[in-house]
């Protein structure tokens, strides 16, 4: 072994000049469609500013101070990009293998559902907080896997079930919100507080960022492992790659499809279980889904092209810029929907680019 | 250099092209080409994959612009847009794929465009006496107003060839036409295109069969790399000769075939069918075997069960009935990862369908297959240096011309990216070997290579089951023959015995009459 080692640093390190280029090169060809998606988006999103009457530059001043401005805005930001990080690491997850699971808003409410119910019933304590993102795991997991197992079992396109079960699993845990587990003279749809030793504790006090972020940052470092270390992930690359090559293989399409949708599932389960656990430490009707935060994972995972350390990047930049066009809402008359405008556009460019990719390849064929 | 002596063939230069440029990026597919082409003249175009050919015969047919050059048609220089300009030049291409309507009839398929009209209407009865005019004229046999979808793959091309004389073509240009024939159907085409000829049409054949450029054209012209590397006549050269033009190199066109004493079966099916909705059969009661140290031929007219009978060898599709075996073990119910880990290598028929992934980097597409062996990986985790190691050794065994093992597959050209697959499967301990259509699309150079590591195999004791559209591969490499028609092996003949002829009555559907040999 010792002999093969140092037999091949010679060749590598001979090689270093050109692989730097070659990586900044490759980097600077993802890089580049990217950063021009974001000056498309916020270009156009000032001409929209111009024409409603407001000045662009006043309002993305706004805009920038209110995500980051001061220590409370940049908490803001950090704290909500968890829940957009987590959803966008499971659908890159899918994505990566092929398999288009834009189910992460039903995994993501039933898991935050499953763990409000273990909190409330459970006896409060270290071992409930465990129990409760375990049944979060197991009840995104098993959404997401049922949603695989329609793909493999009745050819029914993930696309389209976990699309529909999307409805199923919002309104189902809006129903439970609603009527079995409502707070009795709560002041809205929710669930009662859960209790004190069942909750994550703040990491910085007065913001909601919480210790939960650990868990978030444990699945991006394991994901980005799996994905680019193992075989699973190999096998999984390979099958999003495609499909046929990695069947006639030995790829076991069956298996890949169901272990990988299970995954991704867990994941965005226990995105849902961190927030009830350590933002609003109850589950109150619409609050995981008015935000978007599932969309947005997915609109990361596509920005980011199923990359995890772009996920991160893509997350802290929706998060920005949701909780910036807050800011800047407060301070200007520019509605804070402009954020969804520019996150839309930005997606809008990044397909066009894709298109633009996959077409030269059609045409000379 | 030819044009002195081919005017005895024609009085007039029909066609002139004179330092015809097309690039694309960096590439230039056309440098200075210089065609010069008589009326009545049979030209055959030939070069390996990406010298050329068909990007300049696209300039002459209008669908590229080229970027230098000039191109006279019958003494007057033309600048085509479109196609349409082409065609009013009396230029018609027959493309490798045909562009018909298989729910129109033939009738309607050839006036499709340029119908004659009266009140507005379609004139069926002027354009039946027309085409029927046309059709006596030279000598076709076609069933006006039978529907496309009945007829054969060699019937089609005839309609398409009638179509683009209705359309008034002097100059036919036919990309590849044999790839899809039978060789009676093959014959009947030359014989057609004789006619054509004799009656003072030009005909540009693109081809890289140099037998056939030999059987039926008058002069050759070969490029390489883009360029043209000369133009002869064929009763002036050899098959060798233009092989040499086309490669720049000797190559060998026979492959030499050690004789191994054929060893244990390695694969055998037993009366195996496949019936979709239990009903219509694609495959009907297939049995035969391979022995190691034996190359087993598979020929047949593409479409007649060669894809299904793949499907069900590999485990992509189950067997309705029947029995699978590699070496002595049933494999019948297996799925394709089991059955590959029992040792079968797959060359599969389209390399961009199964044999990789472009979007995958020339490293991850040698090493997969392998990724869950040492010393790739251990416990789950790739070691990525063995993997490189592993890459770069293929790379350089095989010869793989690759800038980096990292980079995107998709950069690599069509022969590489073949050579690439073959050096996957070859790394395969299997002792039975499945190559389908091993050197489609591949040119001579990396055609010869493959079938060198076929026979190395051979020699090294494995059994080898080729499927090729290529009756003359088949014929090359083969110990034994067998022919598939309609989902049915129909016959079985050693190499020896085999003649092509024969062959090709098989291969369209007529019984083997002598005692079957065994095929199992």
């Amino acid at each position: 072994m010792g002999v093969q080692s140092e037999e091949s640093i010679e060749p590598v390190s001979g090689k270093e000049p050109s692989k730097l280029i070659a990586l900044l090169k490759q980097y600077g060809r993802d890089l580049l469609p990217i950063l021009l998606a974001l000056a498309g988006g916020f270009v156009i999103g000032g001409i929209i500013i111009f024409f409603s009457g407001e000045n662009p530059f006043e309002a993305y001043y706004a805009l920038v101070y209110g995500a980051v401005g001061d220590s409370y805005n940049l908490a803001a930001t950090l704290g909500r990009s968890m829940p957009i990080i987590g959803t966008g690491i499971a659908a890159a997850l899918a994505f990566k293998a092929g398999l288009f699971n834009i189910g992460e808003e039903g995994q993501f409410v039933l898991g935050a559902l499953a763990a409000t119910v273990v909190a409330l019933y459970f006896p409060p304590g270290p071992l409930a907080l465990v129990i409760a993102l375990l049944g979060s795991l197991m009840a995104g997991g098993v959404w997401s896997l049922l949603s695989g197992w329609f793909q493999t079992r009745f050819n029914v396109p993930i696309l389209i079930s976990s699309l529909l079960m999307n409805y199923i699993a919002v309104n189902f845990t809006s129903y439970m919100i609603s009527f079995p587990l409502i707070e009795v003279g709560g002041a809205r749809n929710q669930t009662p507080m859960l209790p004190e030793a069942t909750r994550f504790g703040r990491l910085i006090p007065g913001t909601s960022v919480h210790w939960g972020i650990f868990i978030i940052i444990g699945i991006v470092i394991l994901v980005g492992w799996v994905m680019s270390k193992t075989v699973a992930g190999f096998n999984l690359r390979m099958f999003g790659a495609n499909r046929e090559f990695a069947v006639s293989n030995g790829v076991n399409p069956i298996k890949t499809t169901l272990l990988t949708m299970l995954a991704s599932g867990m994941i965005a389960g226990i995105a849902g279980a961190n927030q009830v656990l350590g933002v609003h430490y109850r589950f109150i009707d619409t609050s995981l889904t008015l935000p978007g935060y599932a969309w947005s994972g997915v609109m990361a995972a596509i920005l980011s092209n199923n990359n995890p350390v772009g996920v991160v990047l893509a997350g802290l930049f929706f998060s920005a810029l949701q909780t910036g066009a807050l800011g800047m809402e407060r301070a200007t008359e520019v509605p804070s929907q402009l954020s969804d405008i520019v996150q839309a556009l930005m997606i809008v460019f990044i397909a066009v680019r894709a298109i633009m990719i996959i077409m030269p390849k059609t045409r000379e064929t | 250099m030819l044009s002195g002596s081919l005017k005895l063939l024609s009085m007039s230069v029909e066609l002139e092209m004179q330092g015809v440029v097309k690039r694309f990026g960096d590439l230039v597919a056309n440098d200075h080409i210089d065609l010069s082409v008589q009326g009545g003249e049979i030209r055959a175009l030939v070069g390996e994959n990406g010298a050329g050919k068909t990007t300049l015969m696209r300039i002459l047919f209008g669908l590229y612009r080229p970027d230098e050059g000039e191109i006279w048609i019958r003494g007057e220089k033309i600048e085509f847009n479109s196609p349409s300009d082409a065609i009013a030049r009396r230029i018609g291409m027959v493309h490798q794929h045909f562009m018909l309507f298989e729910d129109l009839t033939v009738i309607e398929n050839i006036i499709y465009g340029m119908e004659p009209r009266k009140w507005g209407f379609v004139d069926r009865k002027t354009a039946h006496q027309q085409v029927e005019a046309l059709a006596q004229r030279y000598g076709f046999q076609i069933k006006l107003d039978a529907k496309l979808s009945t007829l054969s793959v060699g019937e089609r091309q005839r309609v398409e060839i009638v179509k683009t004389l209705y359309r008034g073509a002097d100059i036919l240009i036919l990309d590849e036409p044999t790839a899809v024939l039978t060789p009676q159907e093959r014959d009947e085409l030359f014989n057609v295109l004789r006619e054509l000829s004799d009656q003072g049409k030009t005909i540009i054949l693109i081809t890289h069969k140099l037998r056939e450029v030999m059987e039926l054209s008058h002069s050759a012209t070969v490029l390489r790399s883009g360029k043209v590397m000369g133009s002869v006549r064929t009763d002036q050269t050899s098959i060798e000769e233009l092989a040499r033009m086309m490669v720049g190199r000797e190559v060998f066109l026979k492959a030499e075939k050690p004789s191994v004493n054929p060893g244990e079966v390695v694969f055998k099916m037993h009366d195996v069918s496949l019936y979709e909705d239990h009903s219509r059969a694609l495959l009907q009661s297939v049995s035969f075997d391979v022995r190691g140290g034996e190359i087993v031929g598979l020929a047949g007219v593409a479409g007649n069960g060669q894809a299904e009978l793949v499907d069900v060898l590999m485990g992509f599709r189950q067997a309705s009935a029947g029995q699978i075996f590699l070496g002595s073990e049933d494999v019948t119910r297996l799925n394709v990862g089991p059955r590959r880990e029992k040792g079968i290598s797959y060359i599969p028929e389209d390399r961009y369908r199964r044999g990789l992934a472009i979007t995958a980097s020339v490293a991850e597409n040698l090493a997969m297959g392998f990724q869950e062996q040492g010393p790739i990986s251990k416990r789950g985790v790739i070691n990525q240096h063995a993997l490189e190691l592993w890459a770069n050794n293929l790379i350089q065994e095989y010869d793989i011309r690759t800038n980096d093992i990292s980079e995107m597959a998709g950069n690599l050209s069509g022969g590489n990216l073949q050579k690439m697959v073959v050096a996957r499967e070859f790394s395969h301990r299997a002792q039975f070997i499945l190559a389908n259509q091993p050197t489609r699309g591949v040119d001579i150079g990396a055609t010869e290579f493959i079938h060198q590591q076929l026979i190395r195999r051979r020699s090294a004791g494995d059994g080898i089951l080729l499927i090729s559209a290529d009756l003359s591969e088949v014929m090359m490499l083969s110990d034994r023959i067998l022919v598939i028609f309609g989902g049915k092996i129909i016959a079985s003949v050693q190499v020896d015995e085999a003649d092509e002829q024969q062959l090709g009555l098989y291969m369209a559907g007529s019984p083997q009459t002598s005692e079957p040999a065994t095929a199992e």
